[in-house]
């Protein structure tokens, strides 16, 4: 494509999506750095779901005979064990399996929210925009406690209650972030010349306005899995979370760290773990960006 | 407007000050303590945290007061008789006390304490210990506003040099009350002049401890130094106290290790066996005045069945529990009141004697009894606090009884207020208790106990509340704990909670320190230490 | 310009009232109350301080009763530091807040933009993956870990610095400046990465190259406007947490700031300190994306709030 046509030709509706999405790919695919992350994810991913089944006890089964046990990657306990007597790595995996699941979930709903509600303020202006920015001023202000308080109260202590608390608040920076973007990209000139030729609001907002604010979106909710995973640990000390036994990402970094003086090992698996998911998605995210970008010829 | 702007730019001085200038970290001739969180109030009459408490024994002192070990001592009182009928004490105060800026100490200032504590308009939880801990004269119909007359007092001075304190009924316990936690004397003109601002401002403080309030910064420390006019400032061996906020155990460790605090308030809990290997002269785990029991909710149909109460209660190893799964040195205990007082020889429950497996055996016996089984598990919420020690019990008492009975427990960990909420809205199946006695003794423990008393348990005992009435009008200490005995015995016959343990104080003290010891009570005054 | 600072300030004034209209009467929702702490007090004892507090008053009263104080700036008094009205823990406390918060804000914005726009010049080069790296680290470690770590190492084996406590000058500040800093740096670099990458693809650059503009100009004139659009619009909710105290790094770092109380006032039920608090984080935030909407709207005419 020619460097200075508007983009609106290359992203007028009616192009075929395939062929796009197809050329999108590949590109994704093409990017060395981004597909070992996707690799090395999907590893975790795999042994957090279909590892523990490799192991003959659960991530509950306390044995108070092998409390505290070492690394010795030949015994029964690879990992050693945590105070209760219980395996540590199947209580890292089946941890993964819940903050990861929480993790990204948390992360994609906050992400899509804040983008759209982003995108329509940005895009809008005036009026509309003044009172959506004055609803997330007033929600960012309001005190979380309070609001993980009742959350709990209205749901249980529960997961739900956990994914709510998270996501409540979580989408108000990313809709603050691509509301900035929303706002300069409406006064380019495809926006004009979409809006000259007939498209509703709507309909730039979805095709115009979003897809150029994503790859910024894409990069900031890849910073926001870890942030889900960790604000776990926090909430638990408000009575929200998940319940013991049950372990989590959060709790076991929570456990470990209170430990670390004495015992490195309980911190040092769930947090490598959490590190090399955060980098993975790192890469993926830049990948991403990198093949969706509709400016990149 | 300008009092804030006039805060703001104070503060935003101070902060500056601080920052610019260069202080030296603690010496030898400053004693720096851990208070735990920020002391909810320096006023003597209204604070009722424990911890502000230590600084509450340092500024003040009360007509009795507490030894190194928590031996009840004469303060301002050099000698007190009591009554036959154990229902009057008369406290004779030493001769020539003053306050810290020179004004004589008389025997009045103790009894406007009192007042001032049990006035509605004053606010403070501190008339508790007048109307429940021991019934002084009078003190209801203060403290509910039946009468504001100040004659209707049972707590009188009729000199100068003698304070008299009448009860209603004997109490052989109000000694422990008459320490300067309960019973600050308050400086008439001070308090006239500045109103409560006498007792933070410390260039308006008057106090007649060993200590004076020299600098208070709130969220970081308060200050003490020694108090020339105390009549025993001669044996102050300490210039200097400093307590200081500290909110993180961890980071509490940290600077006890930089040298930075020299006794701690807590000590994380999964360091203590580290610890005790690496420094076991330093640290100091001992019982408090504090009992951990898991109460079963009497309204709900499973409990209503002694057997299975029973089989919960003995379910439970609790030598394993404490010792292995939650280690923060609180001691297994199989009574309620038991403990705290040497000389009360209290009832245990009967199948304390028994081994761990006898009591396992027998409890799957009574399950099985009570209709539950394999097909038939018995499941339940237990609601505990969020605090570390309070999950790892309840995980801890949940897999042990998966694993004896076949139980399904759910541990439910909630923020305190909402703990506490859930308590007296009966949502809960088990429920992590524990009390917090007045004193270290058998009776305070009791007494809440009465279904009079806390209404929360759902306990239908005549027979304890008759016991308990035996008990209170005993004037001295051994018959009435002998009386005591016999209403725990009913207590603990009727299995409404399991018995789990006493909780602990836990401290690293400086090895340089001396005059520090375990204090049951939690009483450690300053003016007992010295640096060696 | 003027007139929109004006209606920003009033629609700022109208925001905060509502806020402080809805948490009022929500955190009343809570189970519990500031004094249903101790089970063993008598209810007169209770009803007695309640009634000291206002609380047995209906609720609108006592609403009625607060905006009075508001208004004369008197927050009343706290229910759980029983010696301080709101107004003096927040004045007192709130410097020291301000003060870490300003530098860890400094730090991140420069070191994060610094970061970010390597990155994106040297894209997918070491010096990338290098910026990436350190970055990122500010949140692949948590600060729950990461900052006792400082502590063990540079104050207590280094004793370079004290590991708590405000006592100790300029040495107190440097850790928790730093550690507060670090997960900042690491949204703030990638966001300036990403739109930096954006913009400089983007056609005008390209013509700008094209007409032979050398790179520096470039990026200078061209394109760090575009690459700090969406930075500058996260700073602002992101300042107003850092300077308002992070509980986390004044709990662990010994800290008399107000960070503490954003947890505890709500935990103790200490409604009087949660409405000073919410108030003033609201004023700062409403302040700040003031500020953030206005620079933006220098920065780049184009996004002037037409509204």
């Amino acid at each position: 494509m020619p460097a200075d046509l508007p983009d609106i030709v290359a992203e007028a509706p009616s192009d075929p999506p395939e062929s796009a999405l197809a050329q999108q790919f590949r590109r994704f695919r093409r990017n060395r750095l981004a597909m070992a992350g996707v690799l090395v994810l999907t590893l975790i991913v795999l042994a957090c779901f279909l590892g523990p089944y490799a192991f003959p006890f659960t991530g509950a089964d306390a044995d108070f005979d092998a409390i505290g046990q070492g690394i010795d990657l030949f015994s029964a306990h690879p990992f050693g064990t945590d105070d209760f007597g219980r395996d540590l790595l199947v209580r890292v995996l089946e941890g993964g399996r819940v903050s990861l699941t929480i993790g990204f979930l948390g992360a994609l709903t906050a992400g899509v929210i804040g983008v759209l509600y982003g995108a329509i303020a940005g895009y809008a202006g005036g009026r509309t925009d003044a009172w959506m920015m004055r609803a997330v001023e007033v929600l960012y202000g309001f005190p979380y406690v309070i609001l993980v308080i009742l959350l709990s109260l209205l749901l249980g202590g529960g997961n739900l209650a956990l994914f709510a608390a998270i996501v409540f608040t979580l989408w108000l920076t990313p809709a603050v972030i691509v509301r900035a973007q929303a706002q300069a990209l409406s006064r380019r000139e495809f926006v004009e010349a979409a809006r000259a030729g007939g498209m509703t609001g709507a309909q730039i907002v979805v095709t115009h306005i979003v897809p150029n604010t994503l790859s910024v979106a894409i990069v900031y909710g890849s910073l926001l899995v870890p942030e889900v995973i960790l604000a776990e640990s926090f909430l638990s000390f408000l009575g929200i979370g998940i319940k013991e036994p049950q372990a989590s990402w959060g709790n076991l970094i929570q456990i470990g760290t209170s430990a670390m003086t004495t015992d490195l090992r309980l911190l040092l698996l769930p947090a490598t773990l959490l590190a090399t998911v955060l980098f993975c998605l790192n890469f993926i995210a830049d990948g991403l960006r990198d093949a969706f970008d509709p400016n990149d010829r | 407007m300008r009092h804030a702007f006039r805060h703001l730019t104070g503060g935003l001085v101070l902060a500056a000050g601080l920052t610019l200038g260069q202080t030296a970290l603690a010496q030898d001739t400053v004693l720096d303590r851990g208070v735990g969180s920020e002391w909810s109030s320096l006023d003597p009459h209204i604070n009722f945290d424990a911890a502000a408490g230590w600084i509450q024994m340092d500024a003040y002192e009360g007509l009795i007061t507490f030894g190194p070990s928590g031996q009840i001592l004469p303060g301002a009182a050099e000698r007190w008789d009591v009554s036959a009928d154990g229902t009057t004490y008369t406290f004779h105060l030493r001769d020539g006390l003053v306050w810290s800026n020179g004004d004589p100490l008389v025997a009045q200032d103790y009894v406007d304490g009192v007042l001032r504590t049990l006035d509605p308009a004053t606010g403070s939880e501190k008339g508790y210990y007048f109307t429940s801990t021991v019934q002084v004269a009078g003190a209801a119909g203060l403290v509910d506003g039946t009468t504001t007359d100040p004659a209707t007092l049972g707590v009188t001075a009729p000199d100068d040099r003698t304070v008299v304190v009448q009860m209603e009924s004997p109490a052989p316990h109000l000694l422990d009350l008459m320490g300067a936690f309960a019973m600050s004397p308050l400086h008439g003109p001070s308090f006239a002049a500045h109103g409560p601002s006498a007792f933070i401002d410390p260039a308006l403080f008057v106090g007649n401890g060993a200590y004076v309030i020299t600098q208070v910064v709130p969220q970081s420390h308060v200050r003490l130094e020694r108090n020339p006019n105390y009549w025993d400032a001669a044996n102050v061996a300490i210039p200097s106290v400093m307590y200081h906020v500290t909110e993180d155990v961890a980071t509490e460790l940290l600077r006890y290790r930089a040298g930075e605090i020299d006794v701690t308030y807590d000590i994380p809990l999964n360091q203590i066996p580290a610890l005790t290997e690496e420094m076991p002269d330093q640290v100091r785990v001992s019982p408090a005045t504090e009992v951990v029991y898991y109460s079963f909710n009497l309204t709900r149909a499973p409990f209503q069945d002694i057997r299975l109460r029973r089989a919960l209660t003995l379910a439970i190893d609790r030598d394993t529990l404490e010792s292995r799964i939650v280690r923060g040195g609180s001691i297994p205990s199989y009574s309620y009141a038991g403990g705290f007082d040497p000389t009360y020889d209290g009832p245990v429950i009967a199948e304390a004697t028994m081994t761990q497996d006898e009591r396992n055996a027998l409890a799957q016996q009574l399950y099985a009894e009570a209709g539950y089984g394999p097909d038939n598990p018995l499941v339940i919420n237990i609601v505990a606090t969020v605090a570390e020690i309070s999950t790892r019990r309840a995980q801890g008492i949940a897999l042990m009884w998966q694993q004896t009975l076949g139980v399904q427990a759910t541990v439910e960990p909630q923020e305190r207020k909402a703990w506490l909420d859930t308590f007296y809205a009966g949502t809960w199946d088990v429920f992590s208790d524990n009390l917090v006695g007045d004193f270290a003794g058998a009776e305070t423990f009791l007494a809440y106990m009465r279904p009079s008393a806390e209404a929360g348990y759902n306990w239908v005992s005549p027979g304890f509340e008759t016991a308990m009435d035996a008990a209170a009008v005993l004037p001295d200490r051994p018959s009435r704990n002998a009386a005591l005995a016999l209403a725990e015995r009913i207590l603990l016959d009727d299995y409404i909670f399991a018995p789990l343990a006493i909780e602990p104080q836990r401290r690293l003290v400086n090895p340089a320190l001396r005059g520090y010891e375990d204090s049951p009570a939690g009483y450690n005054n300053s003016q007992w230490m010295s640096f060696q | 310009m003027g007139r929109f600072v004006l209606r920003r300030v009033a629609m700022g004034a109208a925001t905060l009232g509502a806020l402080v209209l809805l948490t009022f009467f929500v955190i009343r929702l809570a189970p519990g109350g500031p004094f249903s702490g101790n089970r063993r007090i008598s209810p007169e004892i209770i009803a007695n301080i309640e009634r000291a507090y206002h609380l047995d008053e209906p609720v609108v009263m006592q609403f009625a009763r607060y905006v009075w104080g508001l208004v004369r700036l008197d927050f009343g008094p706290s229910t759980r530091f029983r010696d301080y009205d709101v107004t003096d823990i927040l004045a007192t406390g709130l410097p020291y807040s301000l003060i870490i918060g300003f530098w860890a804000m400094l730090l991140a914005t420069i070191v994060g933009i610094a970061l970010g726009v390597a990155g994106a010049l040297r894209r997918n080069g070491f010096t990338d993956y290098a910026a990436g790296v350190v970055g990122v680290a500010g949140i692949a470690v948590p600060l729950f870990v990461l900052a006792p770590l400082m502590q063990v190492f540079f104050a207590l084996r280094l004793d370079w610095f004290p590991v708590g406590g405000w006592n100790d000058g300029w040495r107190s500040v440097v850790l928790p400046v730093v550690a507060l800093a670090l997960p900042n740096i690491a949204y703030i670099s990638r966001l300036t990465r990403t739109a930096m990458v954006e913009t400089l693809r983007d056609n005008y650059i390209r013509t700008a190259r094209a007409k032979g503009i050398g790179w520096g100009r470039v990026v200078r004139h061209h394109a760090m406007t575009g690459a700090l659009l969406p930075v500058i619009a996260y700073l602002g909710p992101a300042t107003a947490a850092t300077i308002t105290g992070s509980i986390l790094i004044e709990t662990i770092f010994a800290l008399p700031g107000i960070g503490r109380h954003f947890v505890d006032a709500a935990l103790n039920r200490d409604y009087p300190l949660v409405m000073g608090i919410t108030v003033t984080y609201g004023a700062f935030l409403i302040v700040f994306n003031i500020l953030t909407d206005l620079i933006r709207g220098w920065l780049d005419p184009r996004v002037r709030d037409a509204g």
